[in-house]
């Protein structure tokens, strides 16, 4: 089992006579890709703002490493990275420019500048100024600044907002890569296929309140229904029917819906259906399944 | 805290606005030096008005302590505005562009940000300050000469050459403290607001209202002006009285220097409370 790098309890916060957020309790796993899925006006962005000291005035207890932060603490800024809302930049300098000036007070060396850069694709117009940048560019660039001094935890606020989907799938990569090296990254969004694309756990946020513990988000995320899209489904159907690791569910034109007890299923049914032209391979979460009698989420 | 003095330092630098004090006033003073030379037969029949009956004068006293002198006593009310072009924004302008959700989630204090900002506040003021006096002068002087100054106080006052560049620096002193506390104000409405042009509007009214009560003689007004820092925007004029009066300088020094703390100290607690939504 794993353990929690983050636990929060009971954490609320009201702006005058609105309650952002009524006693928010989860807990985020070390090393794990952590969802806060929530619709608009849900306080995902609220409740993004409280971990770097941005909302000062709130109740609670947030522990790290199972050690009591209080609010003044820098433990929260120094071992993590942060890309709140919008990326916002000093729009009259280059990006590299906007680095340097983070880097200096973040105890970083400038070679990392050139590395982060690097990492999110953005090397050739380090020079521009960042008001020639389009959106997709500043999030990039906003990703870059998370990860400079190379923290341990990365806070992103729907990261994936205004990339096109090459940028997305960039994204997606660069985060599964972070994981691999052994971060743990805590994302909001209002998308449920970027949780189901990622996350390891999540936690779904409405009215300020949270639901679903860390148990059930395991289990709506390790489904083990999939999708295959095929040219020849009778002969594709036949050849699943006679392995064990897989039944065969229902099927839909092309599409073959089948559930799979394999741990490597993608590579197991490309070997299988040898010689049939495979167009889609893909797993079916019981997210929307989960979600269908509440399309605010969707 | 040094980073963070050049991190500020840096922001200003590459802004375009920290330069607008410095063109106006590097191109207003030759055109009024010109002027005042141009003019200077005129001018020097209004000085002498009808003493001219009762003494000689050989030579002009338009010279460039006289054109230097003119300009910092026409010009000093209008520095306040000058004053709060970057403290206007310094806060402000991070809290409506949102920097301050990227700036303030590193590992630092929003206490030594403050400080940081306040320090280039300062820097800011006094620089431009210190540019005003010595630009004036250094270019009246080169333009139509230097010589004896001539001022009203408590009738004709002729003051020796050697006499005049000291008097300079002291009205700048005493002038940069009322300026660097018009400054804190602004930088106390810049803490509040989420643009940069409420601190302006708000910072010059209270100077005018303030003002105001300085030129207004009416008892209760002379009774509270010696306590508002704005009854010292022409504590210049001062430096050039024969004796120098220095217990109304300590006194704008106190009282520059207690509201420019109790303004500093009111930003202060709201910005490190302040929630960052924008």
């Amino acid at each position: 089992m794993k353990n929690n790098i983050l636990e929060f309890k009971n954490i609320s916060k009201s702006y005058d006579k609105i309650e952002a957020l009524k006693n928010i309790s989860f807990s985020v796993p070390e090393n794990s890709i952590f969802g806060i899925l929530g619709g608009n006006g849900s306080g995902k962005s609220t409740f993004m703002k409280i971990l770097p000291g941005l909302i000062y005035s709130w109740s609670g207890e947030i522990l790290y490493q199972n050690k009591s932060i209080n609010k003044d603490s820098m433990i929260l800024r120094e071992n993590f990275g942060y890309l709140i809302e919008s990326p916002t930049f000093y729009e009259y300098l280059s990006a590299k420019k906007n680095l340097e000036i983070l880097a200096r007070i973040s105890n970083v060396g400038m070679q990392r500048i050139d590395y982060v850069l690097d990492l999110v694709n953005l090397s050739n117009r380090s020079s521009d100024k960042v008001s020639s940048y389009s959106y997709g560019m500043k999030q990039r660039l906003g990703i870059a600044q998370a990860l400079l001094h190379d923290p341990q935890v990365i806070v992103l606020d729907e990261p994936n907002n205004g990339l096109d989907p090459n940028g997305i799938a960039d994204m997606i990569k660069l985060i599964k890569s972070l994981k691999e090296e052994g971060k743990t990254i805590c994302l909001s969004t209002h998308i449920l296929k970027d949780v189901e694309d990622l996350c390891t756990d999540f936690t779904v946020f409405k009215d300020g309140k949270n639901s679903i513990s860390n148990s059930m988000s395991a289990q709506l995320l390790s489904s083990k229904k999939w999708v295959i899209n095929v040219s020849d489904v009778a002969l594709a159907i036949t050849k699943i029917k006679d392995n064990n690791n897989f039944k065969v569910l229902s099927r839909h034109n092309n599409n073959i819906f089948i559930e799979s007890e394999s741990l490597n299923t993608i590579e197991e049914i490309n070997k299988l259906l040898n010689g049939i032209d495979i167009y889609k391979i893909s797993k079916e979460s019981n997210l929307i399944e989960y979600f269908e009698n509440d399309k605010s989420f969707l | 805290m040094i980073n963070l003095f050049y991190n500020e330092l840096i922001k200003i630098l590459f802004k375009r606005r920290t330069y607008i004090s410095f063109l106006l006033i590097a191109f207003l003073i030759p055109v009024i030096v010109y002027a005042i030379d141009y003019g200077a037969a005129s001018l020097q029949t209004k000085i002498y008005g009808q003493m001219e009956d009762s003494f000689i004068f050989i030579g002009s006293i338009v010279n460039g302590y006289l054109a230097s002198y003119l300009i910092v006593a026409i010009l000093i009310t209008h520095m306040p505005f000058l004053s709060t072009i970057i403290p206007s924004e310094i806060i402000s302008g991070e809290y409506s562009k949102g920097t301050f959700r990227m700036y303030l989630t590193r590992h630092i204090s929003r206490r030594n940000v403050f400080i940081s900002k306040l320090l280039i506040v300062y820097l800011y003021t006094t620089i431009m300050m210190f540019f005003f006096f010595s630009y004036s002068l250094i270019v009246s002087g080169l333009m139509i000469g230097t010589g004896e100054l001539i001022v009203f106080h408590k009738g004709i006052l002729l003051l020796s050459e050697d006499d005049i560049v000291w008097r300079f620096f002291l009205g700048f002193a005493f002038s940069n403290m009322v300026m660097i506390t018009v400054a804190s104000l602004c930088l106390l409405f810049s803490s509040f607001s989420k643009n940069s042009v409420t601190p302006i509007i708000s910072t010059i009214s209270i100077v005018f209202v303030g003002s105001a009560v300085s030129f207004i003689p009416i008892d209760v007004f002379e009774l509270v002006n010696p306590y508002l820092f704005t009854g010292y925007i022409d504590i210049f004029l001062l430096a050039f009285h024969y004796p120098v009066s220095y217990d109304i300088f300590l006194n704008c020094a106190i009282v520059c220097a207690l509201w420019s703390l109790l303004f500093i100290v009111i930003a202060y607690y709201n910005f490190v409370k302040r929630d960052i939504l924008e």
